[in-house]
């Protein structure tokens, strides 16, 4: 019995660790620029299909193409706030809002009309090998994928409080025009942002890559989780996200376990509306919303 | 709308207050002109050039939206039966009438499913249809026949279909049948088997389980796990990791492509030693070996229909392979047979009238040729529609190759030892 | 002037009206037909959407949840008690109006995108409640209507153009009501609310309540289109009548034609829809996803060029072809 909660909870945490990588993303997004993107799941599907183009035709581990895959996904992103992201800014939500729903759409359907719905996966050496612990089964290929998860969440912790960007980034988070008074270019600031988080949403899917089947649509149940995990870890908090990301990726794996495996998401969905209820500026609180 | 599963798919109001009087004028002039383009694209569209002479049938398939892969498959099969009738010499009885194959793509959606089913009904007059795959569709389907009074005949397993209709049609296996088949196969590994049964919980999921439920205890089968689930999760590995604590020696999955993907490959993740059977579905096509490679082999699942059965379904295969690269999977081969069953039962009825075909389809009684091609080799149907002779085929993946190996009489290959 | 109306535009309207009642008897095509009806449900969808989401700014992305209560409940009471699909669409409509009130409590507590993803994951998770209990409404197989033929008592006719009327009916019933509502003290308020709520509970609007009203109002507008949804496809299973497209075509129409005006979501539905026939005609099976690349590329089109919807595109184009005499001080 203990070993299956243990099991459980591995389980849960190395699926959150991907969970975090995509919730890190939307909430830096949503804390310094102000929106919310409903297309980040749609950039985890690019990172997927870059890596497996790159192992299918030219041999190359998933895990070494995030050297490819992240920098294509941050110069799109520099390019999606440049031309798209900038417009809309200053206007209320809806154009905000329908303008990521829109480009969400429209990935969706491109890679459909040019990869086909069909599931695309690859086999590594390590995709079925399994690491065991005491009774406990690890997945290489999640393992390997949560340290990376891990260590791409701390160097971007490094980078937001120790470098000059970084700092740039979060000062414009905290507050837009004291920034602009203090000589920080926004739209620099934004491009940054908006390259990092698809950067990063591109390292989730090179990482889901050894273990998990590519379609046009596997975007969106990544992005569903992490908006879960954005609102519960409070808007804009990134510690908060990771955290969050990984408190649902165990929830989520405990309620298969022993409320029942269709229940993982109503158990998501419950932490959600139980939050909205009781906390609704998240677990870290403190925030006044928006 | 309605999507089985996707889709995918998926401004200040200044001025709303200012005189409604002219902003209605002038967008009852854009609505009409739109209404009036809508009108005129239409009836733009290709008028069909009817001699006296083709016969029109209409196959309705998903061949774009979530099913679009098994969607595409079965679209090209059902050419390839058409042309294989004509070149046979089309219909005799009407003088040679060769069969004209209208297809109408349903897009995975109900609603589509709806209008496009009547438009080939009402602009064709089609004397028989086949369709839909996915079972909601197909009852979609099959609803507007019924009103409508033309005979479909499907492929599809969902129970429902037999009930209360009678120009629904259902030549193959139905969803209680499969469960039999499955639990009988699980003796064929252990003696004493303990199955742990997953499934979707959509309609297929569904269907299929409660007739394993059902009938479990009647065919000595102990079902120590019944576990329903969401389609499309990210991680196989809570639900396996729940069926191994269930102590079962077989596993059933009831699912879709990506999910047994997922579940196959976790268990040898897992080191879960178990026999898995992958029912039908995602588990009979060919992508799922391409998805799972070697993993796949010595699996076992039903099928409705395969490519071994007999010499006329071996033929048909090779020239589908020839044309698409792969094998020909359950749900095409069959409605090649069904094809074959349209074109009997033109023969037999000499019109092209719907009642007519309907009560030819009926009265239905084969046991050679291609309209044959099923398990047992014979079609008769009974007053609900059903065949008599129906039942499923137990399979099992063989080097990349689904080979038939249950029950005696259908086994056209030996089951592998895994 | 007849009820506040200017006689040259009641003219119009009247004009208007004789076509479109007339429509189904000229038009004999039933494909047609089907796409005019689709029209018109999508576009008083829309209408219903427009109430909250385009006055008053609340973005909801989650009315299937009404969509799907309304179609279920006549269903249920169809099946079960053999009651008519005109009252139990009456039904429907009360249960979601009820329903909106628990949801709207937890829901505006947030607000712009976060409101949006609160409502999506509530009518998620009535999808995955009623794809769950088999037992009260047959779970995840669904289920068709029995086949009664041509009874027009209980919402089931032969001919098409009986659907036509009844979804032209709904449509006229939600374009009513949105007119009476913008003329009204209600309306006032929706749109103060909607360009800045708090500004508006300053100036005394009590926000919480007229946000709970039009909530109200439009779920039980968008539970009357489920009923009808379920009478015109015969079936109806959880994916159905949850299924997000339909909180996503609510709100499209609506921003494409002109977010908060009356005419807007008829105008963004009649664009779409024949946008999407005319695309499988002429493109058909042959392109995967090309019906809604098209649809995000006009979404994103009008929500860069033009955000307030096409309807300010038409309203200027037909400024200047009718030049008026400006108004009289």
């Amino acid at each position: 019995m203990l070993e299956t909660v243990a099991q459980a909870v591995v389980n849960g945490l190395l699926i959150g660790g991907i969970y975090a990588l995509v919730s890190i993303g939307v909430t830096l997004i949503f804390g310094v620029v102000k929106i919310v993107n409903f297309a980040q799941g749609e950039f985890v599907m690019l990172g997927m299909y870059i890596s497996f183009f790159l192992a299918t035709q030219f041999g190359i581990d998933p895990i070494a193409s995030l050297v490819v895959s992240m920098p294509v996904l941050f110069v799109a992103g520099v390019l999606i706030q440049h031309f798209l992201i900038r417009r809309v800014l200053g206007l209320d939500d809806m154009p905000q809002i329908f303008l990521t729903f829109a480009l969400s759409l429209l990935l969706i359907n491109l890679a459909l009309m040019l990869f086909t719905a069909n599931y695309r996966t690859i086999h590594t050496w390590y995709s079925d090998e399994s690491l065991h612990f005491g009774g406990i089964n690890v997945p290489m290929a999640k393992l390997i994928a949560f340290v990376l998860a891990m260590v791409l969440s701390g160097a971007l912790w490094v980078f937001l409080h120790t470098t000059d960007l970084g700092k740039a980034m979060r000062a414009s988070a905290q507050n837009r025009e004291v920034a602009m008074l203090m000589g920080i270019n926004p739209n620099r600031v934004f491009c940054i942002a908006l390259g990092v988080a698809l950067a990063l949403a591109g390292a989730a899917g090179s990482l889901l890559m050894p273990f998990y089947p590519v379609y046009p649509m596997v975007g969106q149940i990544f992005v569903l989780m992490a908006f879960v995990a954005v609102v519960l870890g409070t808007l804009g908090n990134v510690i908060g996200a990771l955290v969050a990301s990984l408190m649902m990726g165990v929830a989520e794996s405990l309620g298969i376990q022993f409320v029942g495996a269709d229940s993982g998401l109503i158990v998501v969905f419950l932490m959600l509306l139980l939050t909205l209820a009781f906390r609704p500026n998240g677990l870290a609180g403190g925030r006044a919303r928006q | 709308m309605g999507k089985i599963t996707e889709a995918h798919i998926t401004g200040r109001a200044g001025g709303s207050l200012t005189s409604a009087m002219r902003q209605r004028r002038r967008d009852f002039l854009v609505k009409a002109a739109g209404g009036a383009l809508a009108t005129t694209a239409l009836g733009a569209f290709p008028i069909l050039s009817r001699a006296a002479e083709p016969v029109n049938i209409g196959g309705l398939y998903p061949v774009t939206g979530s099913l679009a892969q098994i969607g595409q498959g079965c679209v090209a099969a059902a050419k390839l039966a058409v042309q294989m009738v004509n070149d046979a010499g089309g219909i005799k009885s009407l003088g040679g009438a060769k069969l004209n194959l209208i297809i109408s793509d349903v897009q995975s959606d109900t609603t589509v499913t709806r209008t496009e089913t009547e438009r080939l009904i009402t602009d064709y007059k089609l004397s028989a249809i086949h369709g839909c795959f996915a079972s909601a569709l197909t009852l979609i389907a099959s609803e507007v026949a019924e009103r409508a009074k033309v005979p479909l005949l499907t492929g599809s397993s969902s129970d429902q279909l037999n009930k209360g209709r009678s120009y629904t049609f259902t030549p193959f296996a139905r969803a209680s049948q499969f469960a039999q088949a499955q639990l009988r196969m699980s003796r064929l590994v252990s003696d004493k088997p303990k199955v742990a049964v997953i499934f979707e919980n959509t309609a297929f999921g569904t269907s299929t389980s409660n007739g394993l439920r059902e009938q479990a205890a009647g065919e000595g089968v102990e079902i120590v796990l019944f576990e329903p689930y969401s389609a499309g999760f990210t991680d196989a590995s809570p639900l396996v990791n729940k069926v191994k604590a269930s102590g079962a020696n077989a596993l059933f999955s009831v699912s879709y492509l990506n999910d047994l993907i997922l579940i196959v490959r976790t268990v040898k993740q897992v080191g879960l030693n178990i026999a898995i059977n992958g029912g039908s579905g995602g588990f009979v096509i060919p992508d799922f070996y391409k998805s799972v490679g070697k993993l796949a082999d010595g699996l076992q699942g039903v099928a409705h229909w395969n490519h071994d059965m007999d010499a006329n379904a071996q033929k048909v295969n090779a020239v589908y392979q020839k044309l698409t690269g792969e094998f020909l999977f359950e749900y095409a081969g069959g409605l090649v047979a069904q094809t074959f069953m349209i074109a009997d039962a033109l023969e037999r009825a000499a019109s092209t009238d719907p009642q007519k075909v309907r009560d030819a389809i009926a009265s239905i009684n084969v046991s050679s040729g291609y309209a044959a091609m099923c398990p047992g080799g014979k079609v008769q149907f009974g007053p609900d529609g059903k065949n008599i002779y129906a039942h499923p085929v137990g399979v099992q993946w063989q080097n990349g190759d689904l080979a038939s190996v249950f029950p005696k009489e259908d086994a056209r290959a030996p089951l592998m030892k895994t | 002037m007849i009820l506040g109306l200017r006689t040259r535009n009641v003219a119009w309207l009247g004009v208007a009206v004789v076509i479109l009642l007339a429509l189904p008897l000229v038009v004999r095509n039933s494909f047609a037909i089907n796409i005019f009806i689709r029209i018109l449900l999508f576009a008083f969808i829309g209408v219903a959407w427009n109430l909250m989401g385009g006055y008053a700014k609340q973005l909801s992305l989650g009315h299937a949840a009404y969509f799907g209560l309304g179609a279920y409940t006549s269903t249920l009471l169809q099946i079960d008690f053999g009651i008519s699909p005109w009252i139990g669409m009456f039904a429907g409509g009360v249960v979601a109006m009820l329903a909106s009130l628990p949801i709207g409590a937890l829901c505006f507590r947030l607000r712009g995108p976060y409101f949006a993803i609160a409502t999506i994951a509530t009518a998620q998770v009535l999808m995955l409640i009623f794809l769950k209990f088999r037992d009260f409404a047959w779970g995840a197989e669904g289920t068709t209507i029995p086949n009664l033929g041509n009874a027009p008592l209980m919402m089931q006719f032969d001919a098409k153009a009986a659907y036509y009327y009844i979804a032209l009916g709904l449509l006229a019933l939600g374009l009513a009501i949105t007119y009476l509502i913008e003329r009204s003290w209600m309306g006032y308020y929706l749109v103060a609310i909607g360009e800045d709520e708090d500004a508006a509970e300053a100036i005394g609007v009590n926000a919480p309540r007229v946000k709970r009203d039009i909530y109200m109002i439009s779920s039980f507008l968008t539970a009357l289109a489920g009923t009808f949804y379920v009478q015109f496809i015969y079936f109806i299973d959880p994916n159905i009548a949850f299924n997000f497209s339909v909180s996503i075509e609510a709100a499209l129409v609506s921003i494409v034609g002109g977010i908060g005006t009356l005419w807007g979501p008829v105008i963004g539905t009649v664009l779409l829809e024949t946008t999407s026939a005319l695309l499988q005609r002429w493109l058909g099976s042959s392109f995967v996803g090309v019906q809604l690349t098209v649809y995000s590329l006009i979404l994103m089109a009008v929500i860069l060029w033009r955000p307030t919807g096409l309807i300010g595109v038409l309203t200027d184009a037909c400024a200047r072809i009718t030049r008026r005499a400006p108004a009289r001080v």
